[in-house]
């Protein structure tokens, strides 16, 4: 029923109109008596008052309408199916004191926000006679909210508080996205908070002297290349430091950090600080750390060969210096392999990247193995090189995807098995090997095929 | 027979709606203000009224006031051997007024509606529902303190066509409601308020600056010394409405201090509570989107609403002097009284129709993917927007965050920040979820409805199977359950409460108990007199109690003069 009808009204029914016929229908819908009827009676009012109303204001040929919406910045909308709810604030001319400079009332109150001293600016606040008309409170509560956002100004999160608190906008139907509010908060405490004049505060909230506050955050603000990255690896416990230091800074929020603050340094560091997997700037800071050790006993060697004129140390320098070198390889190497360890053998139902590549991962190397080892002329050696990791990678898949199962093969077919490979395994290892891979892997295969995600 | 009850933070009233209009009716001492103050004598009766608040001076730890502001709270007070909830405070505040109704109508009251700060949470309602169970009456309804001062302005006006705000600051509560009356039809805009900003902040504000000027702590002044020291200041603070600069002489054990006060140094220390009156102000008038000159009325209610500041605050940001109520102190009582005669189909009030408005937000917790796929937890999506016409129904869908998901966990909240950190939780409900189904097919369809009284109900859909939740809010650890409600009544009824008829007697010995602690030079007199008093009540002859009362009253009053 369309609001008109449920009201009994005609369509160029006047506000006066519109009410005297939803009070008479009230009194045979009273709240108490017919709370469902009363709620639609009450809908079909509103909607008729609203409509009356919105065309009332659209008869002046001037509307200024120069109040958009809430400035909802750059956050994406989530990707879950609701829509947030954000209420749009009404257009309404904007009607502030003639005499008032909002821009620079704006300037001014963040310039006094950043002080950090809530109080005196809550009192300079409420002070401002203009504030006590509504409307022009309302209006330059709006645009400073606008200005806010536009500007994101260094003030701790008390000060913006006392300016939100103030022109009543910190609440739900203030017309902020909760997301971009919190985000504004966050940037603009740590604007503020890593001004230079402001490291006490900073120390104290991150429960750090202000010397060694001052070398990590002198570091961050350099700007990020190659060879300062090299040269962190001198001093080896940066990679923990620091990453510690940047999640105390700013949490997982490292995009809110202040320009000042090198974006190329923080991403280096958060990636040498990773657990899993490996990351360039892990690889960077080893090699930085390789380099110092080089230097130290290159240094060391010409030191001791000037003092003692043995010929052998340039050699133990050289031997040391590879040995580390070669270690760090290893490192590289083991690190690397845990990772594709992990992203083989995960479970169907976690998520995975590449899931396709993780899929052919093992064919690939089985058939690589294959076609080098067996089926082209060429050295025997070259065949293992991929038949081998193929089955090693094949077999800790099948583990570590089936440890609570174990193999589940009939013990006869199972000693067959054993035997024609133990038979097979002295004429062509490698006709076993790939036959144990293919296995494992179809096994595996078969035991996932209701889960397994075939798309990427 | 139904009542209209007004359970006011420092006074409470009681009336009902009669061929005359709303009538109240006046307790034993004559008087339609109750204080709301519960004192245990040392033989355990219990005492009510201005007798008790007597006694806050002189048995300080076995009185205790403003009990309305730990509604919906598990608070326990204790006096004497026993120790009282919030609602039990109540209720004995209830029952003793419905001694009062009864005796002046010779009828049983059995229900009642009483009222309740607009800005009165959900559990802070069904709290004074349990009070009025406690007290043996049924609560018909719970009417919201602002709209029952405009139901019982409007009636008395008569004025058609009018839009008011009714300002009502009370002893403990704060709230503003903009309304309308129109063809009978009263019907309110936007309410908001401020549960803890009232009269009694003033005092306290007044109390702190007292100490500080004599460098005093509230651990240097003993229970009986601070309790008389509000008294007295209480009286300055209404002073001060008349006067520019109020003096006070106060005794503390050997010091003799002289305070004085003006007006301006007053109207300075209690400035931060005037100005946490401006945000509410400006949210009604924003909710109700009505610009000041819109207005036809500003209505003052609530005792504290007397202070020259308000109307001060009121002229500065409405550009207008407020127009005044003559009874303050009443109106709400009247506008209950009027609620009652509503409900009791009063056929005089057949054309006039309320409607109300739920005056906060009601919402739930959701997530939230940002920009860089971080899910941000903890964000409030409100279902019911504050100052929606109640009763209200309103569904909302929402989903689960992940594939697989095995459970929605429901938070229902009650706030206004975009954080729910912020906001109060009314409960929580566990939505089980079938985990095969894909996120975008689990919806899961909220409702919630709120009725007429300020009560809640949420139901919970899960769509795709069609399976029905309801969240209790019972649960809430502030509130009684029904079987406590049952043994907490037995257990007030065992109490012994002195008769009616003696307890002008008894307000006139804790009025001379009081003295006797603010008057160091007349202590042995006024024992000797208390003393007689007693002897005399024991000898069970009215005559002479009669007249040795009226005696003893006027002695007291020449002492109170003499100060």
């Amino acid at each position: 029923m369309n609001p008109f009808e449920l009201l009994g009204v005609g369509r160029d029914a006047d506000e006066r109109e519109i009410r005297r016929a939803y009070t008479a229908k009230l009194r045979h819908t009273r709240p108490d008596d017919d709370p469902e009827g009363f709620q639609r009676l009450h809908e079909a009012y509103q909607r008729l008052l609203q409509i009356r109303r919105h065309q009332a204001n659209q008869q002046p040929v001037v509307t200024v309408t120069s109040v958009e919406p809430t400035a909802a910045p750059p956050v994406a909308p989530a990707a879950e199916p609701r829509p947030m709810s954000m209420p749009v604030i009404r257009a309404e001319p904007v009607i502030v004191p003639q005499h008032m400079d909002i821009d620079a009332f704006c300037s001014e109150a963040f310039e006094r926000a950043a002080t950090g001293d809530d109080h005196t600016l809550s009192a300079w606040l409420q002070e401002q006679p203009a504030f006590w008309s509504f409307r022009a409170k309302a209006d330059i509560g709006q645009q400073l909210v606008r200005r806010l956002y536009r500007d994101e100004p260094a003030m701790p999160t008390n000060c913006l508080h006392v300016l939100l608190n103030f022109f009543d906008l910190d609440h739900v139907h203030a017309g902020h996205n909760a997301l971009a509010l919190q985000r504004l908060s966050r940037r603009s405490q740590l604007a503020w908070e890593l001004m230079p004049e402001h490291r006490q505060a900073l120390a104290t909230r991150m429960n750090m002297q202000c010397r060694p506050l001052e070398r990590c955050l002198a570091r961050l603000q350099r700007p990020y290349t190659w060879w300062r990255a090299l040269a962190a690896g001198f001093t080896p416990n940066s990679a923990k430091v620091m990453p510690q230091f940047i999640r105390e800074l700013a949490g997982p929020f490292i995009e809110d950090l202040p320009s000042s603050v090198s974006q190329g340094q923080i991403r280096f560091w958060t990636s040498a600080g990773q657990k899993n997997p490996v990351s360039s700037g892990q690889l960077l800071f080893m090699a930085g750390v390789l380099l110092m050790l080089s230097l130290v006993v290159a240094l060391g060697a010409a030191a001791t060969a000037v003092f003692s004129n043995q010929s052998d140390i340039p050699k133990l320098a050289l031997l040391g210096i590879g040995v580390a070198w070669t270690c760090g390889l290893v490192w590289v190497g083991v690190r690397y392999y845990l990772v594709v360890d992990e992203w083989l053998g995960r479970d169907e139902d976690e998520p995975a990247r590449w899931p396709r590549l993780r899929l052919a991962t093992i064919p690939l190397l089985w058939l690589l193995g294959l076609i080098l080892g067996l089926l082209l002329p060429l050295p025997h050696g070259l065949g293992f090189a991929f038949l081998l990791p193929a089955l090693w990678l094949s077999l800790r898949r099948y583990w570590r995807r089936h440890d609570h199962e174990g193999f589940y093969v009939s013990p006869g077919i199972a000693r067959i098995g054993l035997l024609i490979a133990i038979v097979a395994l002295p004429i062509s290892p490698s006709w076993v090997f790939a036959a144990a891979t293919l296995l494992a892997w179809g096994d595996d295969l078969r035991r996932h095929r209701k889960v397994l995600q075939w798309a990427g | 027979m139904i009542v209209g009850i007004d359970l006011g933070t420092t006074h409470s009233l009681i009336g009902r709606f009669d061929e005359s209009g709303s009538r109240l009716f006046p307790n034993a001492l004559g008087d339609v203000l109750t204080p709301s103050v519960v004192s245990v004598d040392d033989d355990g009766h219990v005492i009510i009224g201005q007798a008790a608040r007597d006694r806050m001076v002189s048995h300080p730890e076995a009185s205790v006031a403003s009990f309305k502001r730990w509604m919906g709270t598990a608070r326990e007070t204790k006096l004497g051997k026993r120790s009282f909830r919030p609602e039990e405070l109540s209720a004995l505040i209830l029952r003793s007024l419905i001694a009062d109704a009864e005796a002046a109508t010779g009828e049983k009251v059995t229900e009642a509606v009483i009222s309740v700060p607009a800005y009165f949470s959900d559990a802070q309602r069904k709290a004074t529902r349990a009070a009025g169970e406690l007290a043996g009456i049924r609560v018909e309804r719970l009417i919201n303190e602002p709209t029952a001062a405009a139901l019982a302005y409007g009636i008395q006006e008569q004025r058609d066509g009018a839009r008011f705000l009714v300002f009502d600051l009370g002893g403990g509560t704060f709230d503003v409601t903009v309304l309308e009356l129109f063809d009978g039809v009263v019907e309110v805009h936007a309410s908001a308020g401020d549960n803890f900003l009232g009269g009694e902040d003033f005092l306290d504000a007044l109390e702190a600056a007292f100490l500080a000027d004599h460098k005093l702590g509230s651990h240097d002044l003993s229970a009986q010394q601070l309790g008389q020291l509000r008294r007295r200041l209480e009286l300055v603070k209404r002073e001060l409405s008349q006067q520019t600069e109020v003096r006070l002489n106060f005794v503390l054990g050997e010091r003799q201090i002289d305070w004085s006060i003006t007006q301006d140094r007053f109207n300075q220390i209690v400035d931060p509570l005037l100005q946490r009156m401006r945000t509410p102000l400006e949210r009604a008038m924003r909710d109700a989107r009505v610009q000041p000159e819109q207005l036809d009325e500003i209505v003052l209610v609530g005792g504290a609403s007397r202070m020259p500041l308000v109307s001060r605050l009121i002229a500065r940001m409405f550009g207008r002097l407020p127009m005044r109520h003559i009874h303050p102190d009443q109106t709400i009582a009247l506008g209950a009284c009027v609620a009652a005669g509503m409900k009791g189909r009063d056929e005089r009030l057949e054309e006039v129709i309320l409607t109300d408005v739920c005056p906060y937000t009601l919402g739930t917790e959701i997530g939230q993917m940002d920009d860089h796929g971080r899910v941000q937890t903890g964000i409030y999506s409100p279902v019911i927007h504050r100052n929606s016409v109640v009763p209200v129904s309103r569904e909302d869908t929402f989903w689960p965050m992940r594939d697989g998901q095995r459970a929605l966990n429901l938070k229902v909240y009650q706030g206004e920040s975009p954080m729910v950190v912020n906001n109060i939780k009314l409960g929580e409900l566990e939505i089980k979820l079938d985990p095969k189904r894909a996120r975008t097919e689990s919806a899961v369809k909220l409702r919630f409805t709120y009725d007429i009284n300020g009560v809640l109900q949420v139901e919970a859909q899960v769509l795709a199977t069609g399976e029905k939740y309801e969240l209790i809010l019972e649960q809430n650890p502030g509130l009684l359950s029904q079987e406590e409600i049952r043994t907490r009544l037995a257990r007030l009824d065992e109490l012994k409460i002195h008769p009616r008829d003696k307890q002008e007697n008894l307000a006139l010995i804790a009025r001379a108990e009081r003295l006797y602690e603010e008057h160091i030079q007349a202590r042995a007199q006024l024992q000797e007199w208390i003393a007689r008093f007693r002897s005399i009540l024991e000898s069970q002859d009215d005559m002479s109690i009669r007249e040795h009362h009226r005696e003893f009253g006027r002695a007291l009053d020449a002492l109170e003069q003499m100060r």
